[in-house]
């Protein structure tokens, strides 16, 4: 893993003590809170519906069992037992007081982890496949480019005030599990005609009121070249994104407004002025941070285990949660672990205190002491052996973790809603548990198979419904919940927006019309047809009539 | 018109408090005063920003709100979370995690 230099430390501990000074002042008056609001923010404090709201980043979604510990410890100490994990890999923690934040960030910075940059006009935590490093179909670890995109951003005085928000995406494999198409900017890891590796850099993508899929400006870009060209990209956006209208400042709007091709052109051109500056990386630069993501010292095994397979054929529970959870690894005998935080019921992405401590216990038992956080708002244990996953499974199941639905219908991506947010409309994570908890029972996931069932509370669309087979949208219709269904959305390299299908049902509906659409799925599929699939096939009517009866 | 109460957050917790008969802040809602006219809301409204500078609070508002058997009430979704907690419960069923 990578780990701080000297230079990460000062910074982090200096930023520690500025924004302690901060809040003494502001406590004692010297500060009002509209000075104090920004510098909060750019300490990812946000004043929610309750209370304050500590974001905390996790840079690639890449943690250690130490790194989990502190973060168990601070739910136990600062806040009410449990944090929230993110769709951008990050941890949210719901309930700080003002006063114990620069204590809390103290304790984070003792395991090199920080809150600078998650919040604000500022480019953000920079998120990767999670399965980086070990995926079979991986080209290279993102997290490589990843790590060398932090060193840039952070605190990049330039790029302090953009007009907006700004998230990176970095994946190394052919499946697109980092959801790059829907990033500011996403950066594909592919062989060039000649065999050279580089980027694909795609740009404009989001969610929110705007859905749009990031377009490719360069098919493929040197990886010598990769910090000059964003530096090249976020310049052009910097000079001509709106900053007039909130609504209009991301660069997906400026994209669209010069289009694709003027926005290439621009880049290209603020390019060829920095291209051989500061930001090329030379090879052994490449190679430095590249040694701190190698992989770890496997054993050298033969190919699957025995006893795996064996215990798999006798313990049908098992069998299942690896069908469902665990995948293949670019290791002979070893494997990846999903760990749905999606249990029937369960509010999505929440673990508490002792979870978080298992986990950490299992990483450095199990997993070469690492853990990796998923966009879905699950966590991975990313290089275990076949034959530990049993003894795994038992620890998981014995502290309610061992709920097998990775990319199952229930492995729900719900934002926190109206539960916690101040920009919701409705409730999120109560409709997830509805749902979930009613599919469970229907004992019709597995023949539903694979299925992106997501929901916002709001348009801002934390919850990706607008990337969902069935995605959910809750909405205010005078000061009462209802919720908007959109099908077809996908965000893999099949990318697609969801359509909207029709009039929103309310609270008590919503789970009903779930289960109408899954039923005329299920009915019209082919064999095999993925939900996507069907929906390209099929059309919008079938649904439609399924929930409006016909027209 | 409809009748409103005072709400902010504490500063120093963020901990949702509602402006009581007595000028104080209270986490209870059931403390809160329920103002009847536009004159008695920006009295309120005036006491919250006298608040503000002094530190107590942050983010002052009025929000409409009905008077119950159980004291004021809100009249939107929001505010009800926002006065009686997520609507959720939080931390794994399972005992000991």
């Amino acid at each position: 893993m990578y780990r701080y230099d000297e230079f990460d430390h000062t910074l982090v501990r200096e930023r520690v003590d500025q924004f302690r000074d901060q809040v003494a002042r502001r406590v004692a008056g010297d500060l009002s809170e509209d000075e104090f609001r920004p510098l909060r923010l750019a300490n990812g404090l946000y004043l929610q519906l309750h209370a304050y709201m500590l974001r905390v980043a996790i840079p690639y979604g890449t943690l250690s069992g130490r790194q989990m510990r502190k973060l168990a410890d601070i739910a136990r100490r600062y806040d009410r037992g449990y944090g929230h994990f993110t769709t951008r890999q990050n941890i949210q923690f719901n309930w700080p007081s003002l006063t114990d934040v620069p204590d809390i960030l103290a304790e984070l910075a003792t395991v090199e982890m920080h809150a600078i940059q998650t919040s604000g006009n500022v480019i953000r935590n920079t998120t990767a496949d999670p399965y980086a490093g070990v995926a079979q179909d991986e080209l290279e670890d993102p997290r490589i480019y990843a790590e060398l995109i932090r060193r840039w951003s952070t605190f990049h005085p330039e790029f302090s005030f953009l007009p907006r928000k700004f998230k990176i995406a970095v994946t190394g494999a052919a499946d697109d599990r980092a959801a790059t198409t829907f990033h500011d900017i996403g950066l594909r890891l592919h062989r060039n005609a000649a065999g050279e590796r580089g980027f694909e850099v795609l740009v404009g993508g989001g969610q929110g009121r705007t859905p749009v899929i990031a377009k490719t400006v360069r098919g493929f870009l040197p990886k010598r070249d990769l910090l000059s060209y964003l530096e090249a990209i976020l310049r052009v956006y910097n000079l001509l994104g709106r900053r007039d209208n909130i609504y209009k400042a991301r660069i997906k709007i400026l994209v669209d407004s010069t289009g694709v091709e003027t926005f290439a052109g621009l880049v290209e051109r603020e390019f060829d002025e920095i291209r051989d500056g500061a930001l090329v990386l030379p090879p052994e630069e490449i190679e430095r941070i590249r040694a701190c993501f190698a992989p770890p010292a496997y054993d050298l095994l033969p190919g699957d285990d025995a006893e795996f397979l064996t215990a798999r054929r006798a313990d049908r529970a098992f069998d299942y949660w690896c069908q469902t959870n665990v995948r293949p690894h670019r290791q002979p005998g070893y494997a990846i672990a999903d760990i749905s935080l999606k249990p029937p019921g369960g509010i999505p992405g929440d673990a508490t205190a002792g979870q978080m401590d298992l986990l950490a216990d299992l990483a450095e038992r199990f997993s070469f002491d690492e853990l990796r956080i998923t966009y879905k708002q699950n966590v991975v244990l990313p290089h275990v052996r076949q034959a530990d996953l049993q003894e795994i499974w038992r620890d998981l199941d014995a502290a309610g973790l061992a709920t097998a639905n990775a990319d199952l219908a229930t492995d729900i991506i719900a934002c926190p809603g109206l539960d916690y947010c101040n920009l919701a409309n409705a409730r999120s994570i109560p409709v997830a548990q509805k749902i979930g908890t009613r599919l469970t029972e229907s004992g019709r996931l597995n023949d539903i198979g694979r299925l992106r069932l997501n929901i916002s509370g709001c348009i801002n669309a934390c919850g990706h419904h607008h990337a969902a087979d069935i995605g959910i949208l809750g909405v205010d219709r005078k000061g009462e919940e209802f919720y908007q269904i959109t099908l077809g959305g996908s965000p893999e390299t099949d990318a697609a927006i969801g359509e909207v299908i029709g009039p929103s049902f309310s609270y008590a509906d919503i789970d009903g019309a779930v289960e109408r659409i899954l039923d005329t799925y299920l009915s019209l599929r082919r064999d095999g047809e993925a939900f996507g699939d069907t929906w390209r096939r099929i059309g919008s009517r079938p649904f439609k009539e399924a929930l409006y009866g016909a027209a | 018109m409809t009748a409103e109460i005072v709400t902010a957050n504490r500063l120093i917790d963020g901990a949702v408090v509602y402006l009581t008969d007595e000028g104080a802040w209270s986490e209870a809602i059931a403390d809160a005063r329920l103002s009847e006219t536009g004159a008695e809301t920006a009295s309120l409204l005036d006491t919250a920003a006298r608040d503000l500078a002094d530190r107590k609070i942050v983010g002052p508002y009025a929000m409409k709100a009905e008077d119950s058997a159980l004291g004021p009430w809100p009249l939107s979704q929001r505010e009800r979370i926002r006065a009686a907690g997520p609507t959720i419960a939080f931390g794994c069923p399972r005992a000991g995690f």
